[in-house]
This record gives C-alpha cells, structure tokens and sequence, in this order.
C-alpha cells in the first residue's frame, strides 16, 4: 500500500475488512507479524513517534479521556506536539462551536467528531489518518466536519489519508483510492482510474480466456444463451478491437458508478478467479 | 513381641477391660446412676492407655537398646543418634547447624567451651508428629499424614528438649543446641547465680536480638526503677536488675503511679480479687493511692526486668571477662550474683551495669524509621516493577 | 508533558486522594486518642500495643492508595483501549515513565499527610519518657512501602493487561495451595520458603512485617 505524499488516499472497504487494523498498523498502535512500514519517512514502529508527531489522527470512536473538559484535553493534547498552533485551536473550537469548559462525557456524538477533528488539525500535520470521520455524523456536522478538513488540506497540502465505506463521499474528496477486503488489499488505483476504469460489458459467444486480454478479467457470468457478462477493470475504448477478432462480438458496454464498481471489484476479490486476476 | 503384636493385645485387653467394667457396672445401675457409671469407664479407659503407652516406650526403648549408636561430632559438641530414619539431608543439616553452634560456643566460653559441650552428648530422636497430640490413640490416622519430629534433648533433663519437622531448619536446630549447651553450662553455676537467671547461661554469647529484647523490656516496664535506669542511674540499674539488697521493693523499685498501672492491668484483664473490687475501682480512679499500695502488697514484688534481661548482663560479663570468665564464674561459688558478675567480667559492678546500659540504650530494635539498606531494596524493587512494566505495550 | 500527565491523573483519583489524605491526616490522631488515651492510665506496655496494632491501618492505607492510584489511570486508557494514549507522539517507555511518576508524586499528599498527622498525634498525647515519636521514620516507610506496592500494582496491570485479575487470583489459588498442603500433608517447606524469602530482606514484602509504629522505643 502506498499513499503518495499530497494525495487524498481514500481507503474503502466493507466493515471487518481490516481497514481499521492497517490504519493502527501504520501509527504503531498494533505490532506487524511481517514486513514494513514507512511513515514520512519514518520506520513504524521504531520512529512512529517523529511520524505521530507530524500525524493527525481521527479514530473510529471517541479515544478522548471522557472525564476532561474541551479545554483541558486540548491543553493536554497541545503538551504532546511541539508544532500546536493555540490559536488556530481556539479559531477552530469556535468555529466547531465547542464550549471550553464541557466535559467530554456530555458532548454529543457530533461534537466529539469535532472535537477529534480540533486535534487532528491544530497541530498543523503533514499526514491526516482519519477513520471512518463522518461516520454516524448528521449532514450538517459532516459538511463542518469535511469543510475543515478540504480547508486544511487545500491552505497546507498535506496527505490524507481517510477510510470509510462511505464511498461517495470518497467520490468527492479523494484522488486516489485503496479498496481492502478480508484483510488483503484488493485494489489501488488513481481515483479517475477507479471511476472510469471498470464496465460492464456484454459479450456474445464469448473468447476463451487464453491469458491475453488487454484488461482485467474481474468475473464472467452466462446470461441467455450464448451471451456473457463480463466485469473488467482498465478498460480504454480501444479495447473493443479485441473482440473484433473470430466469432466474438461486443455488444454493449456498460458505466458503472463507482459503488457498483466498488461492490463488482469486492465480488471479483471474492472469487478463486479475481483473487487469480489481482495477482496478475 | 513386635510392637504390633503388643498393640493388638493391648487393644484387647484394653476391651475386655472395659467389657468386664460394663458388665460389672450393668448390675448396679440400679444404685448408680449413669454419669458415675460414664466416669468410671473413662477412668478405665485412661489406665488402659497409660499402661498401653508404657508398654510401647518400654518396646522403642527395647528396640533402640539393639540397634548401636550413631554419633555426629562438631567441635566439642556430640549429636549422639539411634535412629535408622535420620535422613542424609537431615544429618547434613545438624552437622552445619551443629558447627555453627561449636564456633559461637567456642567465643561464648572461651577455655571452657570443650569441657562444658564435651560434657553431655545432645540427643537425637524421633517420633510421628501424632505423638505429640494427647488422645493420639483417636488421631493414629495423623502419623500418616504428619511428618516425624526429630527431638534435640539433654539426657536426663527432661523438659528441654525441643521438636523440629522435617526438613530441619538449620537455624532453629542452633538455636535449639545453643539452648541446650546452655543448660549444660549452667550444671556449675553458683547458687546465686542459679536463682538469679535459672538453669540456664549464654554460653554462645549474646546477639542483637537479645540486646534488643533487654532494650525493650528496659524501655517498656512500668517501674520507676527501670525509668530511672534508663535515664542514667547506675544504682537503679543494679536496683532493676536485683544486683542489690532491696529492703522494699514495692516503694524502691515501683512508683505509686506504678502501683496504679499494676492495680489497673489486673482490673482490665478481669483478675479481680473477692470483695477487692471496689477498692481497685478506687486506686485505678486515683483517689486512694494508700488503696493501691495496699492492693499491691498483696501480691508478690516481681522484679522490673525479666529472666532474659538479666541474662544479658551474664552474657556480657562472659563476653567482657575474656577465655576464663566462665572458669571464674564457676569459682566463684559462695558469692552473691553481684560479686559472681564482678568475679566474672573482672570489673566492678558499677562498670560491669554501666556499660551494660550503654549495651542496651545502643540495642533500640530497629524502629520504624527504614535502614539505609532497606530503603534501597524498596526503590530497587520499585525500579525493576517500572523497567519491567514499561518493556510491554498494550 | 509530565504536568499534563500529572493532571490528568490528579483530576482522575482527586476524591479518593482527598479522602486518603484526610484519613492519613486524622487516623494517627484517632488511634491515639482511641486506644491510647482511651487507657484508663499511663502503662508503656499497653501504648506500644496499641500503636502496634494500629500500625496496621497504615499498612492497608498504603496498599489501598497505592493501588487506588495505580488503577485509575490504567482503567481511564483501559477503558479506551489505549488508543489515545498509543497515538500521542512520546515513546510508550516515555509515557509510562511519566504516569509511573505522576502517581508517585501524588502519593507525597497522603504521606505529608502521615508525617503530620502522626506528628500532630504524637505530640498531643503523652509519650512517657522511655519511648520516642517516629512520625518521619512512618511516613518515610510509608512512602517507600506504597511506592513499591504502586509499582507492583503497575507492573501488573501493564504486563498482564485483562488478565492482571487472573493473574491475582491464580498467586491466591497458589498460595491457598501451599497453605492446604502444609496443613495437611506437612509441606511446610515451599510456603515457608517462599514467605521467608518475600518477607526478609531483599524480599519486597520484607516492609510489610517491620514495626509500623509512630510511638516506639
């Protein structure tokens, strides 16, 4: 997995997938049976604390000592990173409409979402690692919520990287995209590529697959009689000279949105031939 | 006979004794009633057991009489054994222990440690645990279950000797033999010195555990006297330690507060004298201290420091006398237990009760306060559960 | 940093750190007052008793605020899976350290607490001539024996995790063990080994059976 410095790296994946286990992976939170990770050119877990110093980081649930006011949290928080910025803090706890003196226990589920995001920002990070942010948020909360966050990335250009199996809204803010599914890491792709790069397309007496298609082959399905249905993914229009060889026929080419792409990638990831095409 | 053969007979006859009692008993239940009746079946019972168990000490002695004698020699002192079931291990344990008490024998006496540890073997014995329980007979299942007793006694001293479970624990067992050499030593002591600290002398020397007692006992005893001493009066000191002639002990050596604290102590734990309740309700209020002091001479004068305290000044006398203090403690037999300690030490009396003083103010027991070496094994302990803690990440 | 720490942990265990101090402070005072004054006379013997047997409750005050302390903030981030406390940029060695020592600078309340307590008790009852009042030498142990009880207690939580009560209860069950055996089958060695080598110094239990007195000779 690799999130180019920059981007806005959108990591989907349905729940249990693991996505949450490779974010804790990254920050060192859990110890890697095998290989290795680099954070801001930081060896994880020997150097994830000069990494987390220049990290921002949005958990799934509220990780907050609920016992703490908004203040004393943010006083606590600040203590930890050398680079907090108190000022944008408060312009951001105003602007979140954040009372100081709450205590963290009594905050609402939008608030602490917020709250989180107040952390994750004031000190002013490199790299964003937001998990599941705007889940469980209502629409006003979650505007606040992604606005600041689009303010921030666009004033600092700093990576993000942000899960969620909210896949539109991925749509609209990521420009590169990592799907995970039972724990592997399925697909990573330009967020362009990822929309525009998977159909659906109908094949009439259907080539035997000789390992020379010009896409990925991710599932093949019979439909009436000797029309098949194929998913792939790198389609290019120029592909359809393919099937202009022998008796084969392309009869129609299908855009997928990108859930539909989303849900045929995870099927295709599902199957013994998927897995098979991933790997190639 | 076997010892199980005696026991099966013993056992029977032990019925048929009581049998004869019930049968005898049954005709005259009319004229007596059943309690009187129960009273003397226990008593039967009782003779049995006791002939029962003479029977089985004559069989042990019977069976000991053959087998030879095995003997442990450390130093001057011999651990003389019958036993086939004494274990290497145990045999290793009372060699160590018993070396060590011939090496603080051999300082505690000087000239005289072989002759006084040479002079009676210490006996080795053992028995089932069960043994010591009284009714064993009902609790036989015990002796499988408990372990032996290996016993240390004097031969002919009685009441001496001391038990250990196995294994032995080496400490206790050189406690035991100093104990016993002890006895040994006191076989010679002047008469006044027998009355004055028993039958019993430190002949290994004192150890901080026993300054520290003598510093306690000194500290805590309700008598004036002794406050005194502690304050630096050295004829009170020879006063509390009953080095001198006391015409009154109950004015000389105790305070009328005293006599209220003793009047007191008696009262709250309940030992209250017919018809003397009132009279002690009285003293302990402070309204009468001629009511105390009346109450107190009702009871014998007990003197302000105890048995042990007053052995440490023997102690230290030997200590200061040098190898033949203990040859002129025993030479000095007409004497007074003042003039023996003199004798002893080579010292006046004075210098001999003054620097026991210094002796014993030095021995405070270690109070709350932690020793330096204490206070570091705590933050060293302190340190490592830290080091070890912060080794794992959650 | 440590300041934060230290706060945070303050504002977690404030109520019983109130209560533990108010007790180290007003406890030695009762005591005396109880079993001291409560005598109907001046008997030695019967003071050394008295503040012998009450030396007790310091030792369970020590256990019960060193563990109290140990186990608040380890709950507070237990509770959140360590997930803040692991994503905070120190070294987790560096974060221990500092809440290792902020619980050991908020044992210093109880024991100011003890020293003057025991001081203010000590110099309003009568202490008869031959005995002296210990009131530094019982808060200094007192210190040292709930330091090590709070780092025993931390190393536990930090170590066993969840399993800190299992680990507890299987030391128990071992014990109960030992104690079964050498009542019945006269395995005296292993207990008394064992409880021989805890209590007697290097032992770390070796505090626990000195004289816990703030009157002594």
């Amino acid at each position: 997995m690799t999130v180019p410095t920059g981007s806005v790296y959108g990591f989907l994946g349905p729940n249990g997938s693991g996505k949450t286990t490779t974010l804790r992976l990254l920050l060192g939170m859990l110890p890697a049976d095998d290989g290795a990770i680099t954070v801001l050119g930081h060896d994880v877990p020997l150097g994830v604390h000069k990494a987390l110093a220049k990290t921002g980081y949005v958990p799934e649930r509220l990780h907050l000592y609920p016992t703490l006011t908004v203040e004393e949290i943010m006083r606590y928080h600040a203590a930890f990173y050398p680079d907090w910025d108190d000022a944008r803090a408060e312009q951001l706890r105003r602007g979140f409409s954040l009372r100081a003196e709450q205590p963290i226990e009594r905050l609402s589920k939008g608030e602490s979402g917020k709250l989180m995001m107040l952390l994750a920002l004031a000190h002013n990070p490199e790299l964003l690692v937001l998990d599941e942010p705007t889940d469980g948020l209502d629409p006003v909360v979650r505007r606040d919520v992604l606005s600041a966050l689009l303010e921030y990335v666009a004033a600092r250009g700093a990576t993000v990287l942000i899960s969620s199996h909210l896949i539109h809204e991925q749509e609209r803010i990521c420009d590169h995209v990592g799907v995970m599914d039972g724990g592997r890491l399925v697909a990573e792709m330009p967020m362009t590529t990822f929309r525009g790069g998977i159909k659906r397309l109908r094949v009439n007496k259907a080539p035997v697959d000789r390992g020379d298609f010009p896409f990925t082959l991710l599932s093949r399905g019979a439909t009436a009689g000797r029309e098949e249905e194929w998913v792939v993914r790198g389609w290019q229009p120029a592909m359809r000279e393919y099937f202009q060889t022998g008796d084969s026929e392309l009869r129609e080419v299908i855009d997928l949105d990108l859930e539909e792409s989303f849900v045929e990638l995870l099927r295709s990831a599902r199957t013994p031939a998927g897995i098979a095409a991933e790997e190639n | 006979m076997s010892e199980s053969g005696l026991r099966r007979t013993t056992l029977t006859r032990r019925a048929v004794a009581a049998l004869v009692l019930v049968a005898g008993a049954a005709g005259a239940l009319a004229a007596q009633d059943l309690q009187k009746l129960g009273m003397r079946i226990v008593a039967a019972d009782r003779a049995a057991a006791a002939a029962h168990d003479s029977i089985l000490e004559i069989v042990r002695v019977m069976r000991n009489k053959r087998l030879p004698y095995d003997s442990i020699v450390t130093g001057a002192i011999t651990l003389r054994f019958t036993s086939k079931d004494l274990s290497p291990s145990t045999r290793a344990a009372l060699t160590r222990a018993g070396d060590a008490t011939w090496e603080r024998v051999e300082h505690g006496l000087g000239d005289a440690a072989t002759r006084v540890a040479g002079r009676v073997p210490i006996v080795i014995s053992d028995r089932t645990a069960a043994s010591f329980i009284s009714e064993a007979r009902a609790y036989e299942y015990m002796s499988r279950l408990l372990p032996h007793i290996i016993d240390l006694g004097l031969p002919n001293m009685p009441g001496r000797s001391r038990g250990f479970v196995e294994p032995l624990n080496e400490a206790q067992a050189e406690d035991a033999m100093i104990d016993l050499v002890g006895s040994v030593a006191s076989m010679d002591e002047p008469p006044a010195l027998k009355v004055y600290v028993g039958d019993w002398l430190p002949a290994a020397g004192l150890n901080e555990r026993n300054w520290n007692a003598a510093a306690i006992d000194l500290a805590t005893t309700n008598a004036s006297v002794a406050r005194d001493c502690f304050a630096g009066s050295i004829p009170r000191c020879k006063s509390a330690l009953g080095l001198t002639k006391v015409s009154d002990p109950y004015t000389e050596w105790y305070s009328p507060e005293d006599w209220r604290v003793i009047v007191s102590g008696s009262l709250n734990m309940g030992i209250v004298t017919e018809g003397r309740r009132d009279a002690m309700q009285a003293c302990v209020a402070g309204h009468d201290m001629k009511e105390c002091e009346w109450l107190v001479r009702e009871r014998p004068a007990s003197l302000p420091l105890d048995m042990d305290v007053r052995r440490t000044v023997v102690g230290l006398a030997l200590e200061l006398g040098g190898p033949k203090a203990y040859d002129r403690l025993v030479a000095a037999q007409g004497g007074s237990a003042s003039d023996v300690l003199a004798a002893t030490s080579g010292l006046g009396i004075d210098e001999l009760v003054g620097q026991w003083r210094a002796h014993v103010l030095s021995a405070t027991p270690a109070n709350v306060r932690p020793r330096a070496l204490e206070a570091t094994a705590m933050l060293a302990w302190m340190l490592v559960f830290a080091f070890v803690a912060q080794r794992r990440r959650p | 940093m440590f300041r934060q720490v230290l706060f945070t942990q303050w504002k977690w265990a404030r109520t019983e750190l109130f209560a533990y101090t108010l007790g180290a402070f007003l406890i030695p005072t009762a005591i005396l007052k109880i079993t001291v004054n409560g005598l109907d006379d001046y008997s030695v013997g019967a003071m050394l008793t008295a503040v012998a047997a009450a030396g007790a409750f310091f030792v369970f005050l020590a256990f019960v605020c060193a563990i109290g302390l140990a186990v608040r903030p380890y709950l507070a981030d237990q509770a959140l899976k360590h997930v803040y406390s692991l994503s905070l940029p120190v070294p987790w060695a560096t974060f221990l350290r500092y809440r290792f020592l902020a619980g050991a600078v908020l044992l210093v309340a109880p024991t100011i607490a003890v020293f003057m307590g025991a001081g203010l008790a000590t110099m309003t009852a009568a202490v008869p001539p031959t005995l002296h009042a210990y009131p530094f030498g019982l808060a200094v142990r007192f210190y040292l024996s709930a330091l090590e009880i709070y780092a025993a207690t931390f190393l536990l939580q930090y170590v066993a995790g969840k399993n800190a009560v299992r680990v507890v209860l299987a030391l128990i069950g071992v014990l109960v063990v030992l104690e079964l055996g050498s009542r019945f089958f006269g395995t005296t060695d292993a207990w008394v080994w064992m409880w021989d080598h805890l209590t007697t110094l290097p032992g770390p239990l070796e505090t626990l059976t000195a004289r816990w007195m703030m009157i002594d000779v």
